[in-house]
């Protein structure tokens, strides 16, 4: 089957998304994230850190995000949702690490759509939070320390400051 | 046991030097680029992939234009 839409659609969408005031910001993280700062690896999802808009319940829900799916005629499956024919999985930040990486996220330009793209200092001290830490994950916190852009100070300050193990 | 030959340590330089090499060549590579691997490597890693393990039913090539 002929693709009928871009991955660059995909990332406008998220900007939309931010636009619409349904997520305060995001940030890709994961697998796609460090393939725009690195080399080219197999993934078969985006993953999406997000603030989602302060609620008086203090438990977060992604409802909004569903919402703005349907009345796009996004599919959901099992957590992620369809964009654009790409599977994102939006992941609400869960610890002052998260909020970090998105506050401190990279703005990039892919294809002239604008996109917010975690660090890769804070996608390695990400993959070596103990709660995330798999065989996987540490390969790819490798890749990323050998990798050129990777500031070594901002590391080391992360890793001491978030008591994580390298 | 078997004395084998081995590989001079300057062979073994240039070795990882050209693995090296082509490494910062990928991460070289624009973003378009990058994305069209990607999507190649989502098919040719499908297979391998269902032969380990049952596939979740999110995980397929997207069909998008890099």
């Amino acid at each position: 089957m002929e693709p009928v839409t871009s991955f660059a659609n995909a990332l406008r969408a998220l900007e939309e998304l931010k636009q619409l005031a349904v997520v305060e910001d995001y940030a890709i993280a994961g697998a796609m994230a460090l393939v725009f700062w690195t080399e080219p690896i197999p993934t078969y999802d985006l993953d999406v850190l997000v603030f989602l808009p302060e609620r008086e319940k203090p438990i977060v829900s992604l409802g909004a995000i569903y919402q703005w799916a349907t009345v796009r005629g996004y599919a959901v499956d099992a957590e992620h949702v369809l964009v654009e024919g790409v599977p994102v999985q939006f992941l609400p930040s869960h610890n002052k690490l998260a909020d970090e990486a998105i506050e401190t996220a990279a703005t990039l330009e892919y294809e002239g759509v604008a996109v917010r793209v975690v660090r890769p200092e804070y996608l390695v001290a990400l993959y070596l939070e103990p709660s995330a830490r798999t065989a996987k994950r540490r390969e790819r916190a490798a890749a990323l320390i050998e990798a050129a852009g990777t500031d070594q100070r901002v590391l080391k300050d992360l890793i001491h400051r978030f008591k994580l193990e390298p | 046991m078997r004395r084998r030959s081995r590989p001079t340590p300057e062979l073994m330089r240039r070795l990882r030097q050209a693995k090296a090499d082509l490494h910062d060549r990928r991460s070289a590579m624009s973003l378009k680029e990058k994305v069209a691997i990607v999507l190649e490597l989502q098919h040719i890693y499908l297979p391998l992939l269902k032969r380990r393990r049952p596939l979740a039913s999110w995980e397929h090539p997207w069909e998008v234009e890099p």
